[in-house]
């Protein structure tokens, strides 16, 4: 994938989200960038994990780790904008 | 007859430190440690109990549990990164316990997680070209006593032990091919700075995590795919997985990614934790060989520290002598 667009990542992050916590997370797309992973959604810190190395994986991208706090990439939207600007 | 797996025996240490304990002294989350990394408890070595005085327990339960007499021993290895002493060499110290003869060979492999299967594989090989009928291969680790126990990554993982696994010419388990693996670049992932000749300060066992996670899935599905190959074998003629016990999610995680039935999968870190190199002949020992119909083809794959990794495949001998 050499560019992607916000509701590709948005779609991803969603399908990717779900599949860890084991159940679909329905939310409308502007509420659903809001949402943290592991406050809101309910995610743990190895279940971040696991979609760090699927989000990098999926966008052949690396997401170095200071990046994650300074970032805040536990927030969906924070991450899609990241993987954009990454793809850019 | 050709060399395997006669036996396997370990011990742990008899301190015993449950998750309540562990959580009281560091505020980790209780439910988070059982359920995620599937530990309840980890055993940690005294201060006067060296890694040494573990290897030489589960050697000696060994041979009592096989009833082979120790003058048979003719080679004995010892897998550690945490010996008694830089110099010399731990399995000189756990031959001398166990009043073997002169003439056994006895030296060290300086290998982590990976260590029980290229443990198999150098011994085998050593034995078969040098005419031995039986070796004691030893895996023993104290990491308790290289690790910080306030450090949330790895205090609550890692517990010491150590096993011990008999190989001779009346095996219950034959070894296949084995496949090997090294991504050195990466050795900083999993390391002890400052405990070697290399310049720096002494710190405790430090642990990137996500950079284990992400070594795991990337490299361990290829190679077993690449022995399964070797051994011309797919993944439906396996009848269970014993990967290295890194933690129940790691586990889990890398089961789903490579496609195997979490039935199939062998995990043992309820009692004991991540033992590091022992896990898999610990895992063999209460999972697997002590089931009343023991699984045929077992797939065995360790990775950790190195970084490095390796698998293989043993199989049922046609005649278990034992």
């Amino acid at each position: 994938m050499s560019d992607a667009n916000n509701d590709d990542i948005l779609t991803v992050l969603r399908n990717e989200i779900s599949e860890v916590k084991g159940e679909a997370v329905e939310a409308p797309d502007e509420a659903f960038r809001e949402m943290h992973m592991i406050e809101d959604i309910g995610l743990d810190s190895l279940d971040l994990m696991t979609i760090l190395f699927q989000v990098e994986q999926h966008f052949d991208i690396s997401i170095p780790e200071p990046d994650i706090d300074a970032h805040d990439l536990a927030r969906v939207g924070n991450m899609a904008d990241y993987v954009k600007r990454a793809k850019a | 007859m050709t060399i395997g797996i006669q036996n396997i025996a370990f011990h742990l240490p008899a301190n015993r430190q449950d998750n309540a304990a562990i959580c009281a002294a560091h505020e980790f989350d209780e439910a988070f440690i059982a359920d995620k990394l599937g530990i309840n408890a980890r055993y940690i070595a005294g201060p006067d109990e060296s890694t040494a005085d573990l290897a030489t327990a589960a050697a000696r339960a060994l041979l009592d549990a096989s009833g082979v007499s120790a003058d048979k021993i003719g080679l004995l290895m010892v897998v550690t990164q945490t010996p008694d002493y830089c110099l010399p060499h731990t399995s000189a110290l756990v031959h001398a316990a166990l009043g073997l003869a002169k003439s056994v060979a006895a030296f060290d492999v300086n290998l982590g997680c990976s260590g029980f299967v290229y443990g198999l594989s150098t011994a085998i090989g050593f034995m078969e070209a040098n005419g031995i009928d039986f070796g004691i291969l030893v895996t023993a680790e104290e990491y308790s006593k290289v690790m910080d126990p306030a450090d949330r990554a790895t205090a609550p993982l890692f517990g010491d032990g150590a096993a011990a696994t008999l190989l001779s010419r009346t095996p219950q388990y034959a070894i296949g091919r084995t496949t090997f693996g090294t991504d050195g670049s990466r050795h900083e992932a999993l390391i002890v700075p400052g405990s070697g000749t290399r310049a720096g300060d002494a710190s405790p066992l430090a642990m990137e995590g996500r950079a284990i996670f992400n070594f795991m899935m990337s490299e361990v599905p290829g190679d077993v795919s690449t022995c399964l190959e070797r051994n011309g074998l797919g993944i439906d003629d396996i009848d269970a997985w014993v990967f290295h016990q890194a933690s129940k999610f790691m586990l889990q995680s890398v089961a789903k990614r490579i496609g195997i039935a979490q039935d199939k999968v062998v995990i043992d870190l309820e009692d004991g934790g991540n033992t590091t190199s022992s896990t898999i002949p610990i895992a063999l020992a209460r999972k697997v060989f002590a089931l009343e119909a023991p699984p045929r083809r077992i797939f065995l794959s360790g990775f950790g520290v190195g970084l490095s990794w390796a698998s293989t495949v043993i199989t049922m001998s046609e005649t278990p002598e034992s």
